[in-house]
């Protein structure tokens, strides 16, 4: 979304508008919904995540300033929700009956090592592949989003992915095969 | 490391890194391992989020909308967490009226009123419906929100029932006035409204709406268990009665269960104690309670306070008596004079 159109948003969803609203959920709730249901593992929860995460966004666009990304914001709302909600312990563990992957797809058991890996990582750096890889979002934008230096972003990238690169090889992934 | 990880290495760049790489081993193998899991990483795919997630969100900003003077606040004003089994059943009920009202207010007759829109709270002042009838404007929605209501199992089910439409219809004012105050939290209720509460919550009144706030958890568990009979003779049950309620087992519930209105008008002037005894009675006793005519009932209300005190005072030996009483000795009792009966 440009940033004319979004500040226009913005400024239609301050004004109580609320188609201005529906369009904001209707732009960003796919993204938000991956980036719980990455951190989560759960469909249920990527859901209360959501809507929270839009609930929230309600709320606090009085405390939203105009300079900032509107989409980086909606993320940080959205990292935290599901951070939380994580740690809250709900169904931590184990799958729910929302799937991650389809089983149709041909890498199913490879993506769900990986989804299986991403949960053993601390939820800090699982947010921070998700943001990276997932939702393939710049180094700058994550910064703002996670509230630290690029510099910072970018070491504690590479040593997430170092870790998830040795849980994997105890979970038996040892190649893309 | 990371620009090449990234793609975006310059081919000057990218030429250097492979210098490097070739004379520095461990930095390939581990430039290596973070390809791999970056590659592992972008395979993942984008789930799409399920197809209601957008309009339930939006369900919630709505709810965040409502002012501040809804029947849904005032119920919710009174515990912490608003949708607890203690007012989710009266919620339910809300919701189903406020359904059927929208449906009303676009399927019949006078609905061609093209300029409607907003939200089911935002209508209008209370004395535009002195009409008594419901008309088009009365309540609101946009396209796309009655689309969303339609589409519920149960409006389809309300819509279907002929009878009750027809009943809606005959609304007053005063029922739609207080329609407009209804918090749009009742529409997520919906979701699990079944056919039995919709039908109960249509004989309530508002008498009985404000008594059932008073409730608590284990009182609604056994309203639960209550048929239309039932409902309406406890429409005639004031404030002063609920604790006593609130004691009632499944037994007694049953027992009430074949009370009419006036048993129940003679009940409303038992204290908690009494309700205690009354717990106590078998099915034996009822039976024989449930032969008490007409007449000895005056005599029963022509108990005075001492009279009242000394049955309080039976223990469970003369109970038991009590219990042995067969229809014929309650029945010659019967013809007995008010004042025997008391001693």
């Amino acid at each position: 979304m440009i940033e004319l159109q979004e500040a226009e948003l913005v400024s239609r969803c301050r004004n109580g508008d609320d188609r201005a609203f529906a369009e904001l959920v209707s732009c960003y709730q796919k993204p938000v919904y991956n980036l719980a249901l990455r951190i989560t593992r759960s469909g249920a929860l990527a859901e209360e995540v959501t809507q929270s995460t839009f609930v929230k966004v309600y709320e606090r666009f009085g405390s939203f300033k105009t300079g900032l990304s509107l989409f980086s914001w909606i993320y940080r709302i959205a990292m935290n929700e599901a951070i939380n909600e994580y740690r809250r312990g709900k169904r931590r563990s184990s799958l729910d009956e929302t799937r991650i992957m389809s089983a149709a797809e041909p890498s199913f058991e490879l993506a769900e090592a990986i989804q299986e890996a991403l949960m053993q990582l601390k939820p800090d750096d699982r947010a921070l592949i998700v943001l990276r890889h997932f939702q393939n979002l710049g180094y700058r934008e994550i910064a703002v989003i996670m509230d630290r230096s690029e510099s910072r972003i970018k070491s504690q990238l590479f040593r997430a992915r170092s870790s998830l690169k040795i849980i994997l090889a105890r979970l038996g992934v040892t190649n893309e095969e | 490391m990371q620009k090449a990880l990234d793609g975006t290495l310059t081919e000057e760049e990218r030429l250097a890194w492979q210098d490097w790489l070739q004379q520095h081993p461990g930095d390939l193998a581990l430039y290596e391992e973070q390809a791999l899991i970056t590659r592992l990483l972008e395979k993942m795919p984008e789930e799409e989020p399920p197809a209601h997630l957008e309009g339930q969100i939006m369900r919630s900003i709505r709810n965040k909308q409502r002012n501040n003077h809804s029947i849904g606040q005032l119920i919710f004003q009174r515990q912490e967490d608003p949708m607890a089994p203690k007012y989710r059943w009266l919620l339910l009920g809300a919701a189903a009226v406020v359904i059927i009202a929208v449906v009303i207010s676009r399927f019949y007759p006078s609905t061609p009123d093209s300029t409607t829109q907003g939200t089911i709270g935002a209508v209008q002042k209370a004395d535009k419906f002195d009409s008594g009838q419901m008309s088009a404007g009365d309540v609101t929605l946009t396209d796309s929100e009655l689309q969303q209501l339609l589409q519920n199992e149960v409006v389809q089910r309300i819509v279907a029932d002929q009878k009750l439409m027809a009943a809606l219809q005959t609304m007053d004012s005063k029922a739609l006035a207080a329609l407009q105050t209804l918090d749009g939290r009742a529409i997520e209720a919906l979701q699990s409204l079944d056919g039995r509460a919709i039908a109960a919550m249509q004989t309530l009144d508002a008498r009985s709406i404000a008594a059932l706030q008073t409730l608590d958890g284990k009182a609604i568990a056994a309203l639960q268990t209550l048929d239309a009979k039932s409902i309406a003779a406890l429409q005639t049950v004031d404030a002063k009665s609920i604790p006593a309620l609130q004691a009632l087992d499944g037994k007694a519930i049953a027992a009430l269960q074949s009370m009419d209105g006036k048993a129940i008008a003679a009940l409303q002037t038992l204290d908690v104690k009494a309700i205690g005894a009354l717990q106590s009675l078998d099915a034996r006793s009822i039976a024989a309670l449930q032969t008490v005519d007409a007449r000895s009932i005056p005599a029963l209300q022509s108990l005075d306070g001492k009279a009242i005190a000394a049955l309080q005072s039976l223990d469970a030996r003369s109970i038991a008596a009590l219990h042995s009483l067969d229809a014929r000795t309650i029945a010659s009792m019967q013809t007995a004079e008010g004042k025997a009966t008391v001693e």
